[in-house]
């Protein structure tokens, strides 16, 4: 196919760890054959359309669908009260929040209040999509207004409207100290205090959300959902519907993107669901691109008011302040998690500092639920941090790059534990940042800035930003699953004619697993990648796993792997003499087993990406000129996945630091309610992306992989921003809040700016 | 993403669109002419828009093509452009191109290579959204719009014919059959500020200028994406053609550009993308920008690259 | 295109030939092409990724040149040819762009997949050896969420380059 298969050369042995191989995904996807839900048609199917909230904040006096049950083509319309006579219970809230926190239920479709605009209220069941969007103009609903509150901080006052019971919208506080924060502010040489704000963005997958549902064989709930998480949907639905988990079918099908959003379960798929059991026939309703953006969990949404301690040689000592974190109109399951998990433990990045201070307070709002979005607290944390310590370069009068490298943990103090009790079991991150000085031709790069800002002072504003981070990846549950086993599973069969079938709990939705996961196994049996099957993302044919999100499924998906291959080869030495392991199986009558990936620890990647930015003052447009990654995820499966996935990331980052925003008006209406007015890159957007790589093995997985799925995020929004704001500084800004768009620089340019 | 129902009717000329037209409007219908469709879909879609009855002019053969321009006459002829030639069409046609650089620049950054394959000139005017592209420039070109109607055929100057967000000058029995360029100076040039997800300008300014002598003497500009309707900033080209062309000159005419429209203040938009300040602070430079590049192309230069997107 | 003019009806017989077959069916006149195409037809492989004409997903060929199916009216494209992702090459014949897709990882989660390959055989087609900027201008029309562009503008060029040996 290419030069990059190895077919024919090293097509299996260990080798195969680290070759470029290309997708075996592909082939029904460039030529329209691949199987998405929408593609998912059933005899006798009917279509859902969902009536939701237009306003932000209201008490519901009254619904009325008479109207709209009685349309054409109409074959039931569900209220919340439909539902409650159903037995379909509301969705939890949230999980791994802090003792005290409020935790309130989310209800499928919204019952006495709507919390936010795009809430689901109604489910209209029609024969066709478009007679469904038809009745839905019919249900009238009545709503008496209250005032909204959306952004993190005015959601936390004490005077904010109150969205659930009690007295304010604060849901949890959670304070992380240690160290002696007290001291090294009060000796610090210099104190960098900033606010700083990772603003609410949305993580538009090409493949809006949906589900099919239908009635199956012997009383089985047939599901079809794009989800990052089959079993975990399937768990969900079972304790929201009241059924066993064995009674449900979750089939992920091909799924079209996810980057987290397609990980909670959510309300209207609930809805639809339960609409087909109820009905007893198949309900399929897919999400339009406009309902996306009131619907699909959004990310980000916080403010953090941080200061940085520094002693006078330049040593980070202590960070302190508070990070107040929107979760919107309800908790999805793992929302918390990436401020508690991630921001929060995340905020000494690469750095050694000795003492924390840092207050993580949890708030809802009046705006769409926040979940988790490519890199979940990891992007948010580098941010915050790589700002600080470019203020700090600035303050000090140094070089950003000497001031990082004076405070990385070294490459002989790994493991490295975090004055957040995070243990950092490899890395060296100096290398990582001389390498991309070296690729970037950094010192060349300030000279030019140096005579560009002595010659054309009024000229393109040049600007050269760093973003180096660490990134948390492979987040296993500690406790038991289901069936008593601790984290994701694989199943490996070897059946007599040598034919290998590997069967795993995580599941991919782009990565490229079957791929990867097949070279991993052909390499650890010695067996022929042609002969190796993988399979994910249906509850019915993979063992119980927690799915792919978190970077985590080549630690945890290739951990168990690894053990079910171990045992495999294990098992194979039961024939009497040494022999290829087809003929041991053909032997034996087939090989199976089956392993838990355990909770490995969670793996440190880390990177250095450097941006080489211009900005015309004229107008305050940036134009990014280079992006240069440098990624450290220790040993790579196959680098064509693992830079395809540094792209991609690159890109979101890219969009958040330049153009990306979900902003409300006051009254908590979004004014970017389509692809017509948020602005995702476009191919336009960005340079050629310069990838390089070093490796630094993981210590605590038999693989030493690290995960890295989101460390685009992580290093392109942070060295995009110090890039722009670095071409500013000469002009006298200090620092601006993303999206950093032409009016905003413009403005900060004009001799009135800030 | 489902229009609400409407009831489609097709026109095979004209005279029957016309026919259809009136028909639908006697009886009391609310109706609307497809072209392209690349507009009113994407609106019906979201059903902001959503008409009783369509009657598709696509088909309509005698409203398609360009005819006239240099290359068919004396050098100084006007060029008709049928309301139905598509985007594409226009910016594959080398006479096009080459007789209006500034439609070239447009065209090559307006919307994507898909719309521009459906999308219309007609359709375009018809649809008068304050931040479209071509009408800055046919403004600037002194384009003259040809309408039919039950009761004939008239002409309008587009300046004229634009007369807010979204509305025209267009009658209910009317449809714009073909759109009129004079004879044009090849010192032009349209530049373009985008929003960054629909692409629209959020400023965009054309420029024509004939210069004698080192004197502009003939000074055509047009500013789109900034007031509710593409307007020609009169102050901008009565400078132009004030005194002999310097670099001052242009910059102290593009300052202009937001200042005034047919003697009135320019009341700008202002949104989640630019506020009214930023918009005609765009103006301004846009039109600097165009300017210069038309100054270019008019001393022979035809080096000025379209506009980047 | 028939010519005829009669009264406005709710529903529309279409005849469009797609793929190089005719395909006749009667719609409720507000099926967009997509729609005709994917439910009516069965050729899922064109995508709906929006609602607005930016994403790109459902680009089609119609008359030899990408549009973008869901804001085209089924009743529009009677009469005429649409060829989709489907039409152009399947496993045992890929289409020159296809093939560039999978050799260059142009793609990650698939979705956009069809849209950009049928969006890339027009820039192809238009300008048979463009170079990056001109790949990069020339995709306005289409979003990818998953690959930064970086493999998709290296799929075109590698299909230029095959496509100009072929």
């Amino acid at each position: 196919m290419s030069e990059r298969h190895p077919s024919g050369q090293r097509s299996r042995g260990r080798g195969l760890i680290g070759e470029a191989v290309i997708r075996r995904e592909d082939l029904p996807l460039i030529t329209g054959r691949g199987r998405f839900t929408d593609d998912v048609t059933l005899p006798g199917m009917l279509h859902a359309h969902v009536v939701r909230s237009p306003v932000a904040h209201a008490r519901i006096t009254g619904i009325d669908v008479t109207a709209a049950s009685q349309a054409p083509g109409v074959a039931a319309v569900f209220v919340a009260a439909d539902l409650d006579r159903l037995g379909v219970g509301p969705l939890p809230g949230a999980d791994n929040l802090p003792p005290g926190s409020r935790n309130p239920e989310f209800p499928v479709l919204a019952t006495e209040k709507v919390l936010w605009a795009g809430q689901p209220v109604a489910l209209v069941v029609a024969e066709t999509p478009a007679t469904a969007a038809d009745a839905a103009e019919l249900v009238d609903v009545s709503y008496d207004e209250l005032p909204a509150v959306t952004g993190p901080l005015e959601a936390a006052a004490p005077d904010a409207p109150v969205l659930h019971d009690g007295a304010d919208n604060v849901a949890f506080v959670k304070h992380l100290r240690s160290g002696d924060p007290d001291a090294a502010f009060a000796s610090a040489a210099h104190v960098v205090r900033q606010r700083m704000v990772s603003q609410r963005i949305a993580p538009v997958a090409l493949e809006p959300r949906g589900v099919a549902a239908w009635p199956g064989d012997d009383g089985i709930l047939e599901v079809r959902l794009p989800t990052q998480r089959p079993h975990g949907a399937r768990n969900s639905l079972a304790a929201i519907l009241g059924l066993d988990a064995e009674r449900i079918h979750v089939d992920a099908g091909d799924v079209g993107g996810g980057f987290g959003a397609k990980g909670p379960m959510y309300p209207d798929q609930v809805a639809v669901i339960a609409a087909a059991r109820a009905l007893g026939r198949p309900v399929k309703w897919m999400e339009t691109r406009s309902e996306s953006f009131l619907a699909t969990t959004h990310g980000r949404d916080q403010v953090a008011d941080l200061e940085l301690a520094v002693a006078g040689d330049g040593t980070f000592t202590a960070l302190r302040g508070t990070v107040h974190a929107s979760f919107g109109a309800y908790f999805t399951s793992n929302a918390p998690s990436s401020l508690l998990g991630r921001l929060g433990p995340m905020l000494p990045q690469g750095y050694a500092i000795g003492s924390i201070d840092v207050t993580l307070a949890g708030v809802f709002a009046n705006t769409t639920p926040i979940g988790p979005y490519r890199g979940a607290g990891r992007p948010e944390a580098a941010y915050f941090t790589e700002r600080l310590v470019d203020l700090a370069a600035a303050e000090l009068g140094q070089d950003p790059a000497l001031v990082r490298r004076r405070n990385f943990v070294r490459n002989t103090d790994f493991p490295h534990v975090t004055c957040t009790g995070l243990t950092y079991e490899s890395g060296d991150y100096q290398v990582g940042l001389d390498l991309l000085l070296d690729k970037l031709g950094y010192a060349g790069l300030r000279a030019e800035q140096a005579r560009a800002r002595e010659e054309l002072p009024g000229e393109t504003l040049l600007g050269v930003g760093l973003g180096c981070f660490v990134e948390p990846g492979g987040i296993t549950p500690g406790v038991p699953g289901p069936d008593g086993s601790a984290g994701d599973q694989a199943t490996v069969t070897v059946d007599p004619s040598g034919k290998v079938t590997v069967s795993v709990g995580t599941s991919a939705h782009g990565q490229g697993h079957q791929t990867a996961f097949a070279q991993l196994a052909a390499a650890l049996l010695d067996v022929d990648y042609e002969d190796v099957t993988v399979v994910f993302g249906d509850t019915a044919t993979a063992p119980f796993g927690y799915g792919t999100f978190g970077s985590r499924s080549a630690v945890a998906g290739g951990t168990a792997i690894h053990r079910a291959c171990e045992r495999i080869l294990a098992a194979a030495k039961r024939v009497d003499a040494p022999m290829p392991l087809a003929e041991a199986a053909a032997r034996l009558g087939g090989l199976s087993a089956t392993a838990a990936s355990g909770a490995p620890p969670e793996t440190y990647a880390s990177g250095a990406y450097g941006c080489v930015a211009s900005v015309d003052p004229a107008t305050g447009r940036v134009t990014v000129e280079r992006l240069v990654a440098v990624d450290d995820c220790g040993v790579v499966i196959n680098p064509l996945l693992v830079e395809g996935q540094v792209h991609g990331g690159v890109a979101q980052g890219l969009g958040q630091a330049l153009t990306e925003q979900v902003a409300y008006d006051s009254s908590g209406q979004p004014l970017a309610g389509s692809l017509m007015d948020y602005a995702v890159p476009f191919a336009a957007s960005l340079p050629p992306l310069e990838c390089h790589s070093l490796s630094t093995p993981a210590t605590t997985n038999p693989l030493g992989v690290k995960g890295m799925g989101e460390s685009g995020t992580l290093g392109a929004t942070c060295a995009v921003v110090n890039a722009v704001l670095d071409a500013l500084r000469p002009r006298g800004v200090r620092h601006l809040d993303m999206p950093l768009t032409p009016e905003k620089i413009w403005t900060a340019l004009q001799p009135h700016g800030s | 993403m489902y229009t609400a129902d409407f009831a489609y009717a097709r026109a095979g000329s004209l005279a029957g669109a016309l026919e259809l037209l009136a028909a639908a409007q006697a009886r009391g219908e609310d109706v609307k002419l497809l072209a392209g469709g690349q507009s009113l879909l994407p609106m019906m879609k979201l059903r902001l828009a959503a008409p009783e009855t369509l009657i598709d002019i696509g088909g309509v053969g005698e409203l398609k093509g360009v005819t006239g321009g240099p290359a068919e006459g004396a050098e100084g002829a006007k060029t008709v452009i049928g309301a139905l030639t598509t985007y594409r069409e226009l910016e594959r046609d080398p006479m096009i191109t080459a007789t209006f650089p500034a439609m070239a620049d447009a065209l090559a950054v307006l919307a994507d290579s898909q719309v521009r394959a459906r999308g219309t000139i007609g359709g375009c005017i018809a649809h008068a959204d304050p931040a479209s592209d071509l009408p800055a420039v046919l403004l600037a070109l002194d384009a003259t719009v040809t309408i039919a109607g039950g009761h004939g055929t008239r002409e309008a100057l587009l300046d004229d014919f634009l007369t807010g967000i979204y509305s025209t000058d267009l009658a209910d029995d009317e449809i714009i059959t073909a759109i009129t360029v004079p004879a044009a100076p090849p010192g032009q040039a349209y530049e373009k500020f985008p929003q960054p997800a629909s692409h629209l300008p959020l400023a965009g300014a054309c420029a024509a200028v004939e210069i004698k002598d080192g004197t502009i003497c003939r000074a055509g500009v047009a500013v789109t994406g900034v007031a509710s309707r593409p307007y020609r900033p009169r102050d901008t080209e009565r400078i132009l053609a004030s005194a002999p062309l310097t670099p001052s000159l242009l910059a102290s005419a593009a300052a202009q550009a937001g200042g005034a429209e047919q003697g009135g203040d320019v009341r700008p938009l202002s949104d989640q993308h630019a506020s009214g300040p930023y918009r005609l602070h765009l103006a301004e430079i846009m039109t600097l920008r165009a300017l210069q590049r038309a100054v270019e192309r008019a001393s022979g230069n035809s080096s000025g690259k379209a506009g980047e997107r | 295109m028939p010519a005829s003019t009669g009264p406005a009806e709710r529903d529309v017989a279409v005849t469009v030939t797609v793929n190089g077959e005719p395909r006749r069916e009667r719609v409720p006149a507000r099926t967009l092409l997509v729609h005709f195409l994917r439910e009516q037809l069965g050729l899922t492989g064109t995508h709906v990724g929006c609602d607005t004409t930016q994403c790109g997903a459902c680009t089609v060929a119609m008359d030899g040149v990408a549009v973008k199916s869901c804001t085209v009216l089924a009743a529009q494209a009677d009469g005429h040819e649409v060829t989709t992702i489907e039409g152009i090459g399947d496993a045992e014949g890929l289409h020159p762009v296809q093939r560039a897709f999978w050799a260059e990882h142009g793609l990650q989660c698939g979705y956009c997949t069809p849209g950009m390959i049928m969006a890339v055989r027009q820039l192809l087609a238009d300008n048979p050896d463009p170079g990056d900027d001109e790949i990069r201008r020339g995709l306005a029309g289409n979003i990818c969420r998953c690959t930064g562009y970086q493999n998709i503008v290296a799929a075109a060029r590698a299909a230029a380059t095959m496509l100009q040996e072929s």
